[in-house]
């Protein structure tokens, strides 16, 4: 959904650009497609590998992990997860529906859900190529931290 | 010869990858497959997300004004650039590395690092 109005956004934008000046759209188009190349060269490895991941570590072991009967230890396992993968959309929300329908814990899928957003160990290289290793670095820590407080007020609330 | 170390250099990530899924194939192939099947998925959402973030990004940096960035989402927002930040991030679809070039493209146009960590954070 959010996807088609990306789209939809770009279209309207580009078509605007278009209008206003050929020049310029001409210009920023270039851009992306510079962009995208670059993207591409950096991502396709960490696609690659931690598809190879995925393949050895079936989603059975992840559903065993935060399904540990200790709270504690199973929100620490999901917030480690969460932080070392890149999971896409279409695989992370049904599998954190089957694993609250398998009796996970609610923290520990919270926790899971939040660092696989916010903290991204796959596309750490990435980041750093963007920003440099200290903005990375620190964002990464304090994500990490944020994600297990958040879990831990999901863990109060529910 | 040192053209093809730098090209290897350069290219670490992909060259690590080719080798580990030669193993997985002559040693356990459904893995390999199974590989395979994950990174075309992976493929197919970067597909999709890729195209129209990069042509927003890119019209951004040609036809956005600094100062309407910096006013927006500069050090002196306040707290409108911060829910402004928010709402760019969670709006925004697409893996994590989407976020990238889209927060680079404010951060060179005068936004600050608090609204560009909030923005890569909220993006889903």
């Amino acid at each position: 959904m959010n996807t088609v109005i990306l789209i939809a956004i770009a279209v309207l934008f580009l078509t605007w650009s278009i209008f206003k000046s050929k020049e310029k759209t001409k210009e920023s188009l270039v851009l992306s497609k510079n962009l995208l190349v670059k993207t591409f060269v950096e991502i396709i490895g960490v696609m690659a590998l931690v598809g190879l991941v995925l393949a050895i570590l079936p989603p059975e072991l992840i559903k065993q992990l935060l399904g540990n009967s200790n709270e504690f230890l199973s929100t620490v396992y999901g917030a480690v997860i969460g932080a070392l993968t890149i999971i896409p959309a279409f695989i992370a929300f049904p599998l954190s529906k089957s694993l609250y329908q398998s009796g996970a814990n609610l923290t520990a899928i919270a926790a899971f859900i939040t660092t696989l957003t916010m903290v991204g160990f796959a596309t750490m290289p990435i980041e750093i190529k963007y920003f440099g290793k200290k903005f990375t670095l620190h964002r990464l820590w304090i994500s990490f931290v944020a994600a297990i407080l958040i879990a831990s007020g999901m863990a109060v609330i529910l | 010869m040192s053209k093809i170390k730098d090209l290897i250099k350069n290219n670490k990530l992909i060259f690590i990858s080719i080798v580990l899924y030669a193993i997985a194939f002559f040693v356990k192939p459904e893995i390999f497959f199974k590989g395979l099947e994950m990174t075309k998925g992976f493929l197919i959402e970067m597909i999709e997300v890729m195209p129209p973030i990069l042509i927003i990004s890119s019209l951004i940096t040609v036809w956005v004004p600094s100062e309407v960035i910096m006013r927006h989402f500069g050090k002196e927002s306040g707290i409108k650039g911060k829910l402004l930040s928010i709402f760019t991030g969670a709006i925004s679809a697409g893996p994590i590395y989407a976020a990238f070039p889209v927060a680079q493209a404010l951060f060179l146009k005068g936004a600050s690092i608090a609204n560009l960590v909030i923005i890569i954070s909220s993006w889903l």
